[in-house]
């Protein structure tokens, strides 16, 4: 049992209630004073005076002008971003891990969000118009719908493949994942190659993963479909806890199989397709949060999944803290950040797991 | 009860797995189903489970045909243990038997569940395996958990007026003497109470001991059924598995018990 593990209280489900409950209150705690972070620090005490005037006692008119500029220009936004999309790549890598039924699955390695980034990226290149709104506003529909479509097609084509007579192969599935990709990057780089120098330079640092690009007006693109996403999917823990015994032994116990294995399909190229679409590639966070989760409070999707949503949250917007302060004035793209920890998490996976999954 | 009429099961190939095969399931009573591998034992209880489509024939849950749109409403009172279940993630041996109880309640079990899945555990001797990681378990342990999985399910049909039926597919194979001799007690229990009990099984004596009826199945044909007295003859059984076999009395119960044969060298 890991170290966390040991401080928690041994009936699993208490211990569940009480990690999401002090995962809550972490996740509130870390978006306050992440607000506060940055080339000009705001103190605390500040950002909670000024978060609260938009629901309570409104601030005088000369009080905290600049603080207040710099938060709900600036910071808030990207932290609304950073938040949502934590929350909602960490609970499609759990709700993935759960349909194909190993714990390997993560949306990034099995190609979803390479499929969601070719389809964006095509729209950014080929609809000019596109680009052209996602950086000056106006909602601009256009880009997430691609990328849902990419990572719907992507998501659809690994688990077609990797399935066979209800059970699911782990190589098959990796293999999978590396042809896609493969083909993503291959057909991103054609568009880079066919691009001129603002394209590309729009393309480059997007395919980079970053939050830098999110304003209002993506926030108000992005957040229906996660928060869709996010409130959904934990409603499926019960029936995933079934499905995890396999397909057949699913039906006997009457869940409609087929059925809320496209749900599941479905929202989860919703969520990594919206999310690369605002910010583009982040990595390793599917994999990793529900994996420490397990760890923590065990496989029991019910409380596995709201749990992803509010750790992926947390440490989302912790990689970001980090990766726009550890180069001042510069910023690092965040998906650098996240696949320096997240990719030897994966390796020292696969060294736990060596012989389980030679198995498979 | 669950009575199959004339059903015949084809592969894409055009290969006959089941011909024509009427079985009559009565409650109450344990059915045996014997055969040489590949006899199309495994293939009878999945069209019988609706796991695999039949081609042509009925399949009737007590009044009712078989359709697939009744598989929810028979998640209540129908368990299905299959062979070799691959599971790859760590839930305790609890909450696998709790998975039995998803039919009958809601989002969050209740404190009846909890009791049901523990009075479960108990009845195929778990009890001390209740906290562990189902994937680190033996063999014949994950059976027994699989099983108690099953009873949860149709707990309710147990112990109440309901109908309820039990299909396990080679329940035994990885277990020791003792518990298999429990298991199939306990299975006679839950017969008593009457529930509709089909088990697949390649212990001869063992089909004869427990059960109340035998169907010997041999290349997707019924070649014979009835009470085991009736099937476990050294004709029968010779030709069903094609090695020759002897048929004494148990000492103590005098149930037939099959010896095998042993060839001159």
């Amino acid at each position: 049992m890991p170290l966390i593990a040991r401080f928690l209280p041994k009936n699993r489900s208490v211990r569940a209630l009480v990690t999401i409950g002090l995962l809550g209150i972490a996740l509130l705690i870390t978006i306050v004073t992440s607000i506060g972070v940055g080339a000009i620090s705001i103190e605390t005490s500040t950002v909670v005076k000024v978060l609260w005037s938009k629901v309570g006692t409104e601030l005088a008119e000369d009080e905290y002008v600049q603080s207040s500029a710099i938060i709900f220009g600036i910071r808030f936004p990207r932290t609304i971003m950073a938040v949502l999309i934590g929350g909602a790549l960490s609970i499609c890598g759990a709700a993935l891990q759960g349909l194909f039924r190993n714990p390997l699955a993560d949306p990034q390695l099995i190609g979803v969000s390479g499929g969601a980034a070719l389809a964006a990226a095509a729209s950014i290149i080929w609809v000019p118009t596109v680009a052209a709104l996602s950086e000056y506003g106006d909602q601009n529909w256009f880009l997430p719908l691609a990328a849902f479509l990419g990572g719907l097609v992507s998501t659809f084509v690994v688990y077609r493949i990797s399935g066979y007579k209800g059970k699911t192969s782990v190589s098959t599935m990796l293999l999978a994942g590396i042809a896609i990709n493969a083909f993503t990057a291959a057909g991103i780089g054609y568009l880079i190659f066919t691009a001129d120098d603002n394209q590309i330079r729009d393309l480059t640092f997007w395919l980079l993963g970053s939050l830098g690009s999110s304003t209002w007006e993506t926030v108000y693109v992005a957040f229906p479909f996660l928060l869709f996403t996010i409130l959904v999917l934990p409603l499926l823990g019960k029936k995933m806890n079934v499905l995890l015994m396999g397909e057949r032994e699913a039906a006997y116990l009457g869940v409609n199989v087929e059925v809320i294995k496209r749900v599941i399909i479905v929202l989860c190229a919703l969520g990594v397709g919206v999310s690369v679409s605002v910010s583009g590639i982040i990595g390793f966070v599917g994999l990793v949060i529900p994996h420490i989760l397990r760890l923590m409070i065990g496989t029991d999707h019910r409380f596995l999944l709201p749990a992803s949503v509010l750790l992926g949250a947390l440490l989302l917007l912790a990689s970001d803290v980090l990766a726009r302060t550890i180069v001042v004035p510069a910023e690092l793209p965040i998906g650098i950040v996240t696949a320096f920890a997240g990719a030897p998490f994966f390796l020292w996976l696969l060294l736990r797991n060596r012989t389980a999954i030679h198995s498979l | 009860m669950i009575r199959t009429e004339h059903i015949t099961v084809t592969v894409p190939s055009g290969k006959t797995l089941l011909e024509d095969v009427s079985v009559f399931l009565r409650p109450g009573e344990i059915t045996a189903v014997i055969g040489k591998n590949g006899a199309g034992k495994s293939t009878l209880l999945k069209a019988i489970t609706g796991n695999i489509a039949i081609k042509t024939g009925d399949i009737w849950y007590g009044e009712q045909v078989f359709s697939p749109d009744i598989q929810t409403q028979l998640a209540k009172v129908r368990a299905v243990v299959s062979q070799n279940v691959q599971l790859n993630f760590a839930f305790t041996v609890q909450e696998v038997v709790n998975i039995g109880r998803s039919p009958h309640s809601g989002f969050f079990g209740s404190m009846e569940d909890e009791r049901i899945v523990r009075a479960c555990l108990e009845q195929v001797d778990a009890t001390h395996l209740a906290d562990r990681d189902y994937t680190t378990l033996s063999g014949g342990e994950q059976q027994r958990v699989h099983i108690a999985r099953a009873l949860a399910q149709i707990w309710e049909s147990v112990h109440g007026d309901n109908m309820g039926y039990l299909l396990l597919d080679e329940p035994l194979a990885s277990l020791d003497i003792s518990h298999q001799h429990q298991i199939l007690d306990l299975l006679q229990s839950i017969a008593k109470n009457g529930v509709t009990v089909l088990i697949i099984i390649h212990d001869l004596n063992l089909a004869a001991q427990y059960s109340d009826q035998i169907i010997a199945l041999k290349q997707g044909v019924v070649l014979a059924s009835g009470a085991p007295e009736e099937v476990v003859k050294p004709t029968t059984i010779s030709t069903a598995f094609d090695y020759p076999v002897q048929i004494l009395p148990h000492p103590q119960s005098g149930h037939p018990m099959v010896i095998p044969v042993t060839r001159p060298a």
